[in-house]
């Protein structure tokens, strides 16, 4: 019997696969539309925004497995659910209001938890949640519970809680709230940053399980 | 009764795209002593964090097997054997690596590895597992996982032999009667032959293996492990998954 012909029969060929779900990259942004946002800030915002999602639509692995919920405070609205990047609203948003920053990271919190359950629920793998705080204030609500709360969730690995400033944000309170180091944004680089978020989310929906996910260095975008 | 095997490990993409050696491993063995038959399958993999844990996965199945032959050649049946034998063969397997490390001048962390073995005679069997990976076993009523596999939270986190706390993870079953297919393999074929919506083993996948197996003439047959090969590395599997992917199988025959 040559090769050839052990090649071409194929006993193994018949073997079909288990249809499982792609496993899925929770990324929840919290953003701060509140009066002090409103010009060019909410603009950039807005542009970096849609340049994100773009990313992530033109990525076949990311389109499947990372998971964008959004949610603006000024006040708090739940813009988007957790939903694949394919499913984009283009919210355009505005700014308006006050600044219930220890609100929104409640709901924010609540939202991920929920997920979490729904994907238990349906035997979906996922990847540790992330949760981006961008805020240009300082919070105009009891935020001391909510700090609580994401040290909270990051000490029992629940999610992994950043913190972005913009302009005269209040860098201390941030430095309060999350245990990672807060990263200021360079003037308005909204764009830079979100090019920088989906990277870093494609990389993630990229890994083996087994592979411990590294944020790359917030380069171009934040102020050291 | 004995036992016809087949095993394999391929490199996945995401290692070899990067020149990097592929870190599972995995040892088999049909063993007779004494008029008695042993099936002894091993599979290990190694963390993907680490550089070291292919090294870590190759040493816990050599040293784990070598402790179940010494067993064997006692002259002690399976069913004699405790779960605290088993523990303590893990345990060798942990020590070995750690040797290994100290001599290496690094940290047994950067060793990590998962493990997943079985030890079957004509009248016992034993299982165990720390990490994910899984065991399956076929009989008259299906195939059936071992043990669920065991993740952490997350889908990049499991527990490894060379965790601190590795005793508290470390599964371990036995059954009265040999299962007659069992396959055992590494993460990275879990998401293509098992179905996570209904914890279930894809019975697709398995039983035109074991029926190509159990077939195949010991002598004159096909070459099943370059057969193996090829479907490991066919790009519908490596579409699905780019992780390095090992996978025993083995009937028995009576």
């Amino acid at each position: 019997m040559s090769d050839d012909t052990m090649y071409d029969q194929q006993p193994l060929g018949p073997v079909t696969f288990a249809e499982n779900p792609e496993p899925r990259c929770p990324c929840l942004l919290l953003l701060d539309t509140s009066g002090s946002m409103a010009g060019k800030p909410i603009a950039e915002l807005n542009a970096g925004l849609r340049a994100f999602y773009e990313e992530l639509q033109g990525d076949s692995l990311a389109v499947k497995r990372v998971e964008v919920a959004l949610v603006s405070f000024g006040p708090v609205r739940v813009i988007s659910e957790f939903n694949t990047a394919d499913f984009f609203l283009d919210p355009t948003l505005e700014a308006e209001g006050d600044t219930p920053l220890g609100e929104a990271i409640m709901r924010g919190i609540e939202m991920v938890r929920k997920r979490k359950e729904e994907y238990r629920a349906n035997g979906i793998f996922f990847y540790r949640p992330w949760i981006f705080l961008i805020t240009d204030g300082s919070p105009t609500d009891e935020w001391q519970r909510a700090a609580a709360a994401v040290r909270e969730g990051e000490s029992s690995k629940s999610f992994a809680f950043f913190a972005v400033g913009v302009q005269n944000a209040d860098m201390s309170v941030l430095r309060q709230i999350t245990v990672r180091q807060p990263l200021k944004l360079q003037g308005l680089k909204f764009r830079e940053f979100f090019q920088w978020l989906s990277n870093s989310m494609k990389s993630a929906s990229r890994s083996n399980p087994s592979d411990r996910i590294l944020l790359s260095p917030p380069s171009g975008w934040s102020e050291i | 009764m004995i036992w016809k095997h087949l095993s394999l490990s391929v490199t996945g993409k995401s290692h070899s795209d990067r020149n990097e050696p592929g870190q599972d491993y995995c040892r088999t063995g049909a063993v007779r002593f004494a008029d008695r038959d042993f099936f002894i399958g091993l599979a290990a993999d190694g963390a993907g964090s680490t550089i070291r844990g292919g090294i870590g996965a190759e040493i816990a199945c050599e040293t784990l097997y070598l402790q179940v032959l010494s067993l064997i050649r006692t002259g002690r049946t399976l069913s004699s054997v405790t779960d605290d034998d088993a523990r303590a063969w893990i345990a060798a397997s942990r020590e070995a690596i750690l040797i290994r490390a100290q001599d290496d001048g690094q940290r047994l962390k950067d060793y990590a590895c998962t493990l997943i073995g079985s030890v079957l005679s004509e009248d016992h069997a034993i299982f165990f597992q720390i990490g994910d990976g899984c065991i399956v076993t076929g009989n008259d009523d299906g195939y059936h996982t071992v043990f669920w596999p065991e993740q952490g939270e997350y889908a990049n986190t499991t527990f490894f032999v060379s965790d601190d706390d590795f005793l508290d993870h470390i599964r371990i079953d036995r059954r009265e009667r040999p299962p007659g297919e069992i396959a055992l393999f590494t993460d990275g074929l879990q998401n293509l032959v098992l179905s996570f919506s209904t914890r279930t083993v894809h019975e697709g996948f398995f039983r035109p293996l074991f029926t190509v197996l159990r077939k195949n003439p010991e002598k004159g047959g096909l070459d099943l492990t370059a057969q193996l090969h090829t479907l490991l590395t066919r790009d519908d599997v490596t579409a699905r998954s780019d992780d390095d992917k090992t996978l025993i199988l083995a009937v028995n025959i009576p």
